[in-house]
């Protein structure tokens, strides 16, 4: 397993995505209509959107005005310009390059939202701020036993498994677990895969708090 | 002892992200724990021993730096600080405080502000008194410039044709050891120059004489520092002169006129970014929030206070020796290898003991004294699932980190000290286990970081680096101070070829010594020439202030902070203090108050200068609170 591990290990590649949108299921965009603006993005003339549960304007709002250290920019879009910084004004799911990659973010995000399985990594139980513990090792496998891709039997698993083979290099469909959970481990809240992405999504709705980003 | 044991205190889990511990708006004055100058650390203890019913009224002084407890008072969590250096305009100018507690900020404290000056300090540059070749800084001297093979070099700034540089005065050794601030007509700030790097290789040329013996034919080790937010810092940067536009900026959240400034030292972001774009009074730089123009017409990074102090990346790195128990195994950007700069640490080096009030950590938290087991470790939250861990890979938003248990049923201490061959699963080969000692892991937190006073994480806790063993040849113990100042004159002796920069309190009697800076000792009459009018004066000598913006002459101050206040305004008690712990008392007739238009105080450029002055007594004349005037 470890030797496994050690294979996979590669650095975490900075990718370029270009399209921009705000992550949800219900509201899946289209790369070429999805372009939003961040001054557009509080709602309606400028005013600030009451928080309301599955409001996706407004989790974008509160979640990119919020100083919580797990809501910088960088973690809560996928593009990324020539040096390799955030883009300013990009959000969500819709950051992805490719279209299955935007879906299976949204897919998992909002299982992710729906089992309310994000666990605090230190007592183990929800609600918490780590989607990854709870959502795909599930809450009561360890984390090492997760890292060796033993135990895995979180209320996403499907959903993590769909987003990590839409990462290019990333394990195909109907892979062992072990594989999967070494690809998935070191990349957890790496903004430019589609299952980090969620899950950093996730993560600082659960920081910032963001109440309108829980039912996406 | 300015850390609090964790034993009964109410334990907070953090959850992922660090974010300050919001503290309750001061409203009654007392049952409080103040933030303030480290510098004071001692002299407040001392103060409150004489202060019974300050004590009684529940106040307690945890320090954590001028910026810390300045902060704070904008934030009205407290109304009385110690501070290092004098309250800056942007702390009282136009600011509004929430006095009441209701969440609006209804008290205009412009007027009301006033700073106590209760003693005067003179920042020292400490050497070990062995190693050190003379009792002075150089004054001067010239020195061939070599590359990085130990050839000549012809060009570089500051240099004459034969690629000599000449240093022109001991204030030049510190800007180009802390600043890599050359003193060519260029201005040349370069953290890797060929002269910087001349300059620590050979001991020599940092003291005003050579050395009979030189026992640190390496050159210099370290050469530490305070942080960004001590007032210290504040002083040292002010005094020695890092161009017009570098400083340390306000904290970002000050109240109102938070502001931004290249950070001038060698271990920052700022100092060590590639040069930007060239930049003038016509052309600005492209984004001026987070550029600055600088004096040598390129723009350069700027950010607020604080944002170096846990910065290690001075291009000039010290190889971590053997007596050393932390060193930085710097890692790619996803963990699995090493990069060039690893088994070092830098240069120049931040001195940071945690500073939070809130869920403080025990002594044994912040030098544990018991090794790690062997081999043993968890895959535990730091309380940030973006962290980037100090051994390898951070996995499922967890990093490995070391335990010590006594056997398989003990809980999993993670206050331990881990050995430089330690090595978790992931970690790149070669990596130097002592980078686990960086972080600072509270022992039964789970594996949790500790968070600072400013909601930052500790995670390179630097001064624990002789916790348990000295540098060979050290001609002291190891160094467990309980303060920053304090440390940073302990260390110099642990690591006997480095030298740091700290209030007088840092030198401590027989192993180490106070350099003299341009042939100026800190001497008391050097300093107090600062004050006097005399000749001459120490030219890093500084002013130590009790300050609030509510003010003294009000009567407004409550409680616990009202009857520390009292203690601070009595001659008999603060000189005890300032001369029990080697600084210099006023000269008569003793403490003085200042009000916001007051020099030193900067006013806030109203047009109504003289409004308010002298706390409100008669020019020439005390205060009628301060007491035992002489």
């Amino acid at each position: 397993m470890i030797q496994v591990l050690s294979k996979r290990m590669f650095p975490v590649a900075v990718l370029l995505f270009v399209t921009v949108a705000v992550c949800s299921k219900n509201r899946q965009p289209s790369p070429a209509s999805s372009e939003t603006s961040g001054k557009e993005a509080g709602g309606p003339g400028g005013q600030v959107a009451v928080a309301s549960a599955g409001d996706p304007s407004e989790c974008r709002r509160c979640e990119l005005a919020s100083r919580n250290s797990n809501c910088a920019a960088a973690f809560l879009t996928a593009k990324r310009d020539a040096s390799g910084n955030p883009v300013d004004d990009t959000f969500g799911c819709g950051t992805l390059a490719s279209p299955v990659a935007q879906a299976a973010c949204s897919a998992l995000l909002s299982c992710i939202n729906k089992n309310r399985c994000s666990i605090n990594p230190v007592t183990k139980t929800a609600p918490g701020d780590n989607p990854v513990l709870g959502c795909y090792c599930g809450m009561k496998t360890t984390s090492t036993d997760c890292l060796g891709g033993t135990g895995i039997n979180g209320p996403c698993l499907a959903q993590y498994h769909a987003a990590a083979t839409a990462v290019a290099g990333g394990p195909v469909a109907g892979a062992g677990e072990s594989a999967f959970a070494a690809f998935i481990s070191p990349r957890a809240f790496d903004a430019t895969t589609a299952f980090g992405l969620a899950d950093n999504l996730a993560t600082c709705a659960a920081d910032a708090p963001c109440p309108a980003c829980n039912g996406l | 002892m300015r850390t609090s044991s964790i034993a009964g205190a109410t334990f907070l889990l953090l959850g992922a992200g660090a974010t300050a511990v919001s503290a309750a708006v001061d409203t009654t004055g007392s049952n409080l724990t103040l933030n303030g100058s480290d510098t004071l650390f001692e002299v407040t203890q001392n103060i409150l021993t004489a202060c019974p019913t300050a004590v009684a009224d529940g106040i307690s002084y945890a320090g954590g730096g001028s910026g810390v407890g300045e902060g704070a008072m904008g934030l009205n969590t407290q109304e009385v600080s110690p501070m290092s250096r004098a309250l800056k305009a942007g702390a009282y100018c136009n600011v509004t405080i929430d006095r009441d507690g209701d969440g609006v900020k209804e008290t205009n404290v412009t007027t009301t502000t006033e700073d106590l000056m209760v003693g005067l300090d003179g920042i020292v540059l400490e050497a070990n008194s062995v190693n050190a070749c003379t009792t002075g800084l150089a004054t001067g001297g010239s020195f061939q410039v070599t590359d990085s093979s130990g050839n000549p070099v012809t060009s570089c700034p500051g240099c004459d044709s034969s690629g000599h540089y000449t240093i022109g005065s001991s204030i030049d050794v510190l800007r180009l050891v802390y600043g890599g601030f050359h003193n060519d007509a260029g201005h040349t700030f370069d953290c890797n120059s060929n002269v910087r790097k001349s300059l620590v290789k050979n001991w020599n040329l940092l003291f005003s004489g050579a050395c009979a013996t030189n026992n640190c034919t390496g050159g210099l080790t370290h050469a530490w520092r305070r942080s960004d937010l001590s007032g210290t810092t504040d002083a040292f940067v002010s005094l020695v002169g890092f161009g017009s536009k570098r400083g340390i900026g306000t904290l970002s959240t000050a109240p109102v006129n938070a502001a931004r400034k290249p950070n001038p030292f060698c271990n920052s972001a700022d100092a060590t970014a590639a040069p930007g774009a060239a930049c003038s009074s016509t052309v600005p730089c492209a984004n001026t929030t987070t550029q600055a123009c600088d004096d040598n017409g390129l723009c350069v990074p700027q950010t607020f206070g604080g944002s170096s102090d846990f910065s290690d990346l001075d291009p000039i790195r010290t190889t971590c020796a053997a007596g050393e128990q932390v060193c930085n195994s710097v890692l790619s950007s996803d963990g699995s290898a090493l990069t060039a700069t690893s088994g070092t640490l830098g240069l120049v080096s931040v001195v940071l003991l945690p500073d939070n009030k809130t869920n403080a950590p025990a002594t044994t938290d912040i030098y544990p004294t018991r090794n790690c087991s062997a081999g043993k470790f968890d895959l535990v939250s730091s309380g940030n699932n973006h962290e980037k861990c100090p051994g390898g890979p951070n996995f499922l938003g967890q990093c490995f980190q070391p335990f010590f248990a006594a056997n398989a049923s003990d809980t999993h201490h993670f206050a331990c000290l881990s050995k430089s061959n330690a090595h978790a699963f992931g970690s790149p080969s070669g990596l130097d286990g002592r980078a686990w000692n960086l972080p600072l892991k509270q022992d039964n937190a789970g594996g949790l970081y500790n968070v600072d006073a400013n909601g930052r994480e500790s995670i390179l806790s630097v001064f624990r680096v002789h916790t348990t063993t000295s540098a060979s040849g050290a001609t002291s113990p190891v160094c467990t101070a309980a303060d920053d100042t304090t440390q940073i004159g302990c260390l110099v002796n642990a690591d006997p070829c480095s030298i740091g920069y700290a209030g007088r309190l840092a030198d401590q009697a027989g192993l180490n010594q106070a350099e003299s800076v341009n042939g100026i000792f800190a001497t008391d009459t050097n300093i107090s020439n600062l004050v006097t009018g005399g000749t001459p004066v120490y030219p890093l000598a500084r002013r130590l202030f009790f300050a609030s913006l509510v003010g003294f002459s009000t009567g407004n101050l409550r409680g616990g902070e009202a009857a520390l206040a009292s203690c601070y305004e009595d001659n008999n008690i603060v000189k005890t203090a300032i001369t029990g712990n080697n600084f210099v008392a006023l000269p008569s007739p003793g403490i003085k108050c200042f009000s916001y238009d007051d020099a030193p105080l900067p006013g806030c450029g109203d047009g109504n200068p003289g409004a308010i002055t002298n706390c409100g007594a008669p020019a020439g004349t005390v205060p009628s609170f301060i007491k035992n005037s002489f």
